[in-house]
């Protein structure tokens, strides 16, 4: 039931994606998101999404699996389109453009994720705001806490897998009823889940702290390299970014 | 009685973390056996179990539970929780009332029995487990590993289940915990409960088992009395029969001994 999360899930296969340094891709999903917000005429709507594609095909990870990942956001989706459309002027285009920059949004950062290994990620963020320690912000710190979040994401979801057969098992049941019941259904989940996720947040620090974390500058087993496919990312995602800037000023 | 046919189960089918748990696997489950499940990790028997009850639906094969297909699209799989009792490995990670009492029956209520009805059977399981009065007002989570766990299968029993399952009942527990968890299948066994135990200690199913089940890779490699699946060579044995097979080579027929009781008997008769 909640496998079906797919928000943060690394998607284990090679593609051109995969072997892109985390930087470059935080970079260029970061402009890819800027654009989605620029775009908002039907060219420049229809290039971003031409781009969302061009990046679903070069993840190599099946269309089925990424759109998955929508599911989360169909409802706000619904209710602000539903909105857009009684209450706004121009609501039907208002909406198409808010539903397709929720879409963008979502499966560009979902390409990300499924393409990047957490731990890559954080080593990214790491080296990326590598400049900022020079004022005293504890980066690797900030960085350990985005890779352990990441981390404990598909951690938690098994265990309230495995919470919720449990008490399946004790004929609970949390597909029927009306709205109140099943809220009510899910203390017997909810409490469980917080209990161990407190009790594995402290396993971890004392994990931590016997490993003597903190105690010096760690160096990295493999340090991050940037190779030519990198510069040629670079230099695609800002002529993109440059090319969606000028469509918008010539109100094409 | 239990019947598994045919029973195959795939993870995440259609993903790369595809994974085939259990494959082909068939066998019966009598009324007031002892089942002792036995396989290395990851050899797909908490898989398996999870479709005693209908927890999960198998890719293809089928359950019958005496002689109803659960997985009909008319069988009753909430009914069915209350007859085919599974408790989890680690099961007190489920607790979660403010009270133990309250926790225990919280599986009677949902099997639609009245507060009088699950307060009653909550207080006969508790006794079962050795859990007197003096628990009933406390958290739960205010408990020693021990007693958490004896709560967690108390919250089983009190459905009173026709067939028990449980998984590493025992796992993690000190020695005096272990064997009254035991004493306690063995009871409830001889009241006239199936069990199904997963174990990987083949002491204890040697033990306490009528029947075992070895699985391995997903596969069913054997199933038989205890006595008769530990005198082959592809499972390691109980120390009782691996000490009997030792004075085999020196001469002594000890064979079909598997527990210490059987050894000390058949030795002191050799003498």
């Amino acid at each position: 039931m909640l496998k079906d999360v797919t928000l943060g899930r690394y998607y284990p296969i090679e593609s051109p994606l995969h072997e892109l340094d985390p930087r470059t891709k935080m970079v260029a999903i970061l402009i890819y998101i800027v654009t989605t917000f620029l775009a908002s005429t039907p060219i420049t709507c229809a290039l971003t999404f031409l781009v969302l594609c061009l990046l679903i095909h070069l993840s190599k990870v099946p269309v089925r699996y990424m759109v998955k990942g929508l599911r989360a956001v169909v409802i706000i989706v619904v209710i602000t389109d539903l909105i857009n459309i009684f209450f706004v002027e121009n609501g039907l285009w208002k909406a198409f453009i808010v539903t397709l920059r929720m879409i963008e949004i979502v499966l560009g950062s979902n390409i990300l994720s499924l393409t990047t290994k957490p731990k890559t990620m954080a080593a990214g963020i790491e080296k990326g705001l590598g400049w900022m320690k020079r004022l005293h912000v504890p980066v690797h710190d900030f960085a350990t806490m985005i890779s352990i979040a990441f981390r404990f994401l598909p951690i938690l979801t098994q265990e309230a897998d495995k919470v919720m057969e449990a008490q399946k098992a004790r004929g609970a049941d949390f597909e029927s009823g009306n709205l109140l019941r099943r809220a009510k259904a899910l203390m017997p989940i909810l409490i469980p889940l917080f209990v161990s996720a407190f009790r594995r947040a402290d396993e971890l620090a004392l994990a931590m702290d016997s490993r003597l974390y903190g105690s010096g500058e760690p160096t990295s087993l493999h340090p991050l390299k940037y190779n030519t496919s990198d510069g040629v990312s670079y230099l695609l995602a800002f002529a993109y970014l440059a090319l969606v800037i000028v469509l918008k000023v010539v109100h094409v | 009685m239990i019947e598994i046919r045919d029973l195959c189960y795939r993870y995440d089918v259609g993903t790369p973390f595809e994974k085939v748990a259990v494959q082909n696997v068939s066998f019966t489950i009598e009324d007031g056996a002892f089942l002792g499940i036995a396989g290395s990790t990851g050899s797909g028997k908490s898989t398996l179990i999870k479709h005693l009850n209908g927890l999960l639906r198998p890719t293809s094969g089928t359950v019958l539970l005496n002689g109803e297909d659960i997985f009909a699209s008319t069988y009753d799989r909430i009914a069915l929780r209350g007859k085919v009792g599974l408790v989890f490995q680690y099961p007190e990670y489920q607790l979660f009332e403010e009270t133990v009492l309250r926790d225990v029956m919280f599986g009677p209520k949902n099997m639609g029995l009245s507060d009088k009805d699950a307060k009653q059977r909550a207080k006969d399981a508790l006794s079962l487990v050795g859990l007197g009065k003096e628990y009933y007002k406390r958290s739960p989570f205010a408990l020693s590993g021990g007693e958490k766990r004896r709560v967690a299968i108390a919250g089983m029993l009190a459905m009173q289940p026709q067939v028990l399952v449980l998984d590493e009942p025992a796992a993690g527990l000190d020695p005096r915990m272990h064997n009254e968890i035991f004493s306690l299948l063995k009871r409830l066994n001889e009241e006239g409960t199936t069990i199904v135990v997963v174990s990987h200690s083949m002491e204890d199913i040697a033990q306490y088992c009528t029947t075992m089940a070895l699985m391995d890779n997903g596969r069913l490699v054997d199933f038989g009395k205890p006595a008769e699946v530990f005198a082959k060579d592809h499972v390691s044995k109980p120390f009782a029969a691996r000490v009997a097979q030792m004075l085999g080579d020196f001469g002594c027929d000890l064979s079909g001994v598997c527990t210490i009781e059987d050894l000390v008997e058949r030795i002191c008769k050799e003498m």
